[in-house]
């Protein structure tokens, strides 16, 4: 009996190892693309290609300097134009193709608007507000210098939620942004616990995706099926603006912008709504593109450049929105380069 | 209610237990056929009533033949039969196809026939069960089969859910007589069952599901694809389909057996075929052989003579390839191995191929063996591509699109995706073709080790599935 348990337990492995290398190389799933880095917290891995799929299929890189696909070194040429992407998925844009993502695409057409030679780099991260993007660079993107950084925002970007407590917060002093890379060492142990695992299997990696699925969709529902919904009524989950009072947003809102440079930033609005007056009016120094001015129009037509009809979902900009944000970018950047 | 889903194993978690408890054969009949109608109304309760007119035509047709000796008034019985069930798979399936192919004639001449199109949707499983309950009235027809005198019998043979909604397409032969008598599981059953439900689960979920992403999100946006990424989604294509549909027949199996009723092997390695009649041989092998039994035989078959024959086999293949969807495409699908059959017939100058499987004792049968698989595969390869696009015009794009060479930058990791794949589904094959069983595991002396593996499938397909969406089965639609 005791021999038969020990040779399942031994099957087991071998089993799950097996399904682990089958899941890892054939794109099933990936290992956790995020590590801890002490100094300014959550970071993306470094030197890892990614395979999603999401409402399409993603396909790219981690590079080794820690952001999204092509590797732009700290070092620049004088001649060189360099921009750097700050955003939340819709920058990230990991449901697509590194060749199809509006960064790609950008970078090709504004070199050639240009006759200069423009570096992309892509600092998006999935579920990034303001606050995160204004940590992300200060601690990671002034390190590469860039001419300018894009910031991608939403209305509800201005209201940080920090969910995540191993991402650097922004406290005020003297009325400045701060950014503060201090973290709860429960949480940095909880992560470290878990981390081996998550980073070095696909299976670990699926089973959190699983459990953090159930904080949006209710467990019965994915158990149940059309069962769930007999006894329960739908519950909508997505955000609505009408929860949001737009002009209270948090004070480290004006003090984070504040401290940016007007020169140097462009805020783009990447919803496919306006921006409220009221958070507009905060950028009034900023350069500021309206995407939602291309995506908007274009929203109920066959060619909607949100609509996923492979996976029949709709969200983030598909190939279509892709690059109708980058003829925007780059028709809206020259000027402001140029001046 | 999809197999791949958690509620389905919530369903069987009540059926079984209720049908073991049960000791008459009517009441679990009974318990089954409920089973049934709420595992199919699951999806459209509508849906049900379809069945039910299919089984009350039918039942009664049978009894009238069965009673009824004059031949013409007999052939009568048939042909409502058959026009009450076409019909409604015409109906259902097939009057919009043909609405618009006639439209497109019509419009040449100014024509509009728009108005006629029908807002309906297709039945799921509607192919299946019709083509299931046409071989009950045929074989009493030609007296191959006395009628059930109980309808509830019917009733169930109609609807038994693990086979009901894609196969195996079972004659009512095999079937009937088995649910005729109580059912109860042997032993052999119960293990041979779970192995098939958890291996046909790791099939259709883990390889059939994932791969398919990869075909949809190409073969939805062609124009985006370079050539390798796109004859890389062809590949995947034959792989999900293959998984796909063989995950399922093995689990509606594994089904079965759990209820004591055995259903026809529907898959036989078909990828190790090494000619295109051996491979209609190994795939979806309960339509071939309908399709050989009740459309190829009374044509004429091989009886009258060589040109008729060939005229034979291809108004089989292409009415089989109709009877797949609605669509050109799968038409020209048929007809693709209506003449790779015809070729390979022809090569064969009347010498019988036998049923053997290949001949690995040596080193130049195995390579001549590897070689005609290979040659077989990339034959059945290119007519994926026909089967897969929803339109001629998608069709000629993915051509253009691979003729039109253009490199990826991803070439060696689609490489790797596709040998990964491939490698998997091979070794499940070999170890079935080797061991000639699907319940190989069983052949293993250790009680653990089959426990331990097992458990390691069901554990991985389970992770999978909570955090993706389940994908229904391709064949759905047919």
């Amino acid at each position: 009996m005791i021999k038969q348990i020990v040779i399942g337990l031994l099957a087991l492995g071998v089993t799950l190892l097996c399904c682990e290398f089958f899941v890892r190389y054939s794109g099933i799933g990936m290992v956790s693309t995020s590590n801890f880095d002490p100094e300014i917290g959550k970071v993306n891995r470094t030197s890892l290609d990614f395979l999603m799929f999401n409402e399409g299929m993603g396909m790219g890189t981690f590079n080794e300097f820690g952001y999204l696909g092509k590797a732009y070194p700290k070092d620049r040429s004088p001649q060189t134009l360099r921009l750097a992407l700050l955003g939340d998925s819709y920058v990230a844009g990991m449901q697509v193709m590194e060749r199809h993502h509006f960064r790609s695409l950008l970078e090709d057409q504004l070199s050639e608007a240009l006759k200069q030679k423009v570096e992309v780099l892509n600092f998006g991260m999935p579920g990034a507000d303001l606050e995160d993007c204004y940590c992300v660079k200060e601690n990671l993107v002034n390190g590469f210098a860039p001419d300018y950084y894009l910031f991608f925002v939403s209305a509800f970007d201005f209201f940080p939620k920090h969910t995540d407590p191993l991402s650097p917060k922004v406290s005020i002093e003297n009325g400045k942004a701060i950014v503060d890379n201090n973290f709860p060492q429960a949480a940095i142990d909880r992560y470290e616990s878990i981390q081996p695992y998550i980073q070095n299997s696909a299976l670990v990696d699926m089973m959190r995706k699983g459990t953090k699925k159930t904080k949006s969709v209710p467990l019965a529902s994915i158990l149940f099926d059309k069962v769930y919904t007999w006894f329960a009524p739908p519950v909508d989950m997505s955000e609505s603006s009408e929860a949001y009072d737009f002009s209270s947003y948090p004070e480290i809102i004006p003090a984070m912008i504040g401290t940016l440079d007007p020169s140097q930033t462009i805020f783009v609005n990447r919803n496919k709504e306006p921006l409220p007056a009221e958070l507009k009016e905060l950028l009034t120094d900023f350069p500021f593109i309206d995407v939602s001015t291309v995506i908007a129009p274009r929203l109920d037509s066959v060619d909607s450049p949100i609509s996923w009809p492979i996976t029949n979902r709709v969200g983030h900009w598909n190939l279509i929105g892709h690059q109708l944000v980058a003829d925007q970018l780059t028709k809206e950047l020259q000027p402001i380069i140029k001046q | 209610m999809l197999f791949n889903s958690f509620i389905f194993f919530f369903f069987l978690g009540i059926v079984l237990p209720v049908f073991y408890v049960l000791n008459t054969k009517t009441s679990k009949n009974l318990w089954l056929l409920f089973a049934s109608y709420f595992f199919y109304g699951y999806w459209d309760i509508r849906f049900c009533s379809l069945l039910v007119l299919s089984t009350v035509i039918d039942f009664f047709i049978g009894q009238a033949m069965d009673r009824e000796e004059n031949p013409t008034k007999r052939k009568r019985l048939l042909m409502v039969s058959l026009f009450s069930n076409l019909g409604i798979l015409a109906v259902f399936k097939y009057f919009n196809f043909f609405i618009d192919s006639f439209q497109a004639v019509v419009s040449q001449f100014g024509g509009d026939l728009d108005f006629l199109h029908l807002n309906i949707i297709l039945p799921v499983g509607i192919s299946f069960y019709t083509f299931q309950t046409l071989s009950y009235t045929i074989d009493i027809y030609r007296g191959q089969l006395k009628p059930t005198k109980n309808f509830l019998d019917f009733a169930l043979f109609v609807s038994f859910f693990p086979q009901l909604v894609a196969g195996p397409i079972e004659r009512a032969s095999n079937l009937l007589p088995a649910l005729s008598e109580k059912l109860s599981p042997s032993k052999e059953q119960i293990k041979q069952g779970i192995i098939l439900i958890i291996t046909g689960l790791f099939r259709k979920v883990m390889i059939g599901d994932t791969s398919g992403r990869y075909v949809d999100t190409i073969f939805g946006n062609i124009e985006y694809y370079s050539s390798v990424e796109l004859l890389f989604a062809l590949f995947m294509f034959s792989i999900q389909i293959y998984a796909d549909f063989s995950g399922y027949s093995r689990i509606a199996r594994g089904c079965s057996k759990l209820l004591g009723v055995e259903l026809m092997i529907n898959f036989e390695q078909p990828y190790m075929s090494r000619n295109i009649t051996e491979f209609w041989r190994r795939w979806h092998i309960s339509l071939s052989s309908w399709l050989r039994d009740y459309l190829y035989i009374p044509l004429g078959g091989n009886r009258k003579g060589e040109t008729r024959t060939y005229i034979n086999n291809m108004i089989t293949m292409l009415l089989g390839g109709l009877w797949h969807g609605a669509s050109w495409n799968f038409v020209i699908w048929g007809g693709l191995h209506g003449i790779y059959l015809a070729i390979h017939k022809l090569s064969l100058r009347g010498k019988r191929i036998g049923r053997e499987n290949a001949d690995f004792s040596s080193l130049p049968s195995s390579l001549k063996a590897i070689g005609q698989m290979a040659f077989t595969f990339i034959l059945v390869l290119f007519t994926w591509l026909f089967f897969r696009s929803t339109s001629w015009e998608m069709t000629t794009a993915y051509f253009q699109g691979i003729i039109d060479w253009r490199p990826t930058e991803y070439g060696g990791r689609f490489l790797i995706i596709a040998l990964v794949y491939a490698a998997v589904v091979i070794l499940m094959d070999v170890l079935e073709y080797t061991q000639r069983t699907h319940t190989y595991l069983l052949n293993m002396k250790s009680v653990g080790a089959i426990i331990g593996i097992l458990v390691g499938l069901l554990l991985s397909t389970f992770i999978y599935m909570f955090q993706a969406d389940p994908l229904p089965f391709i064949y759905f639609q047919f």
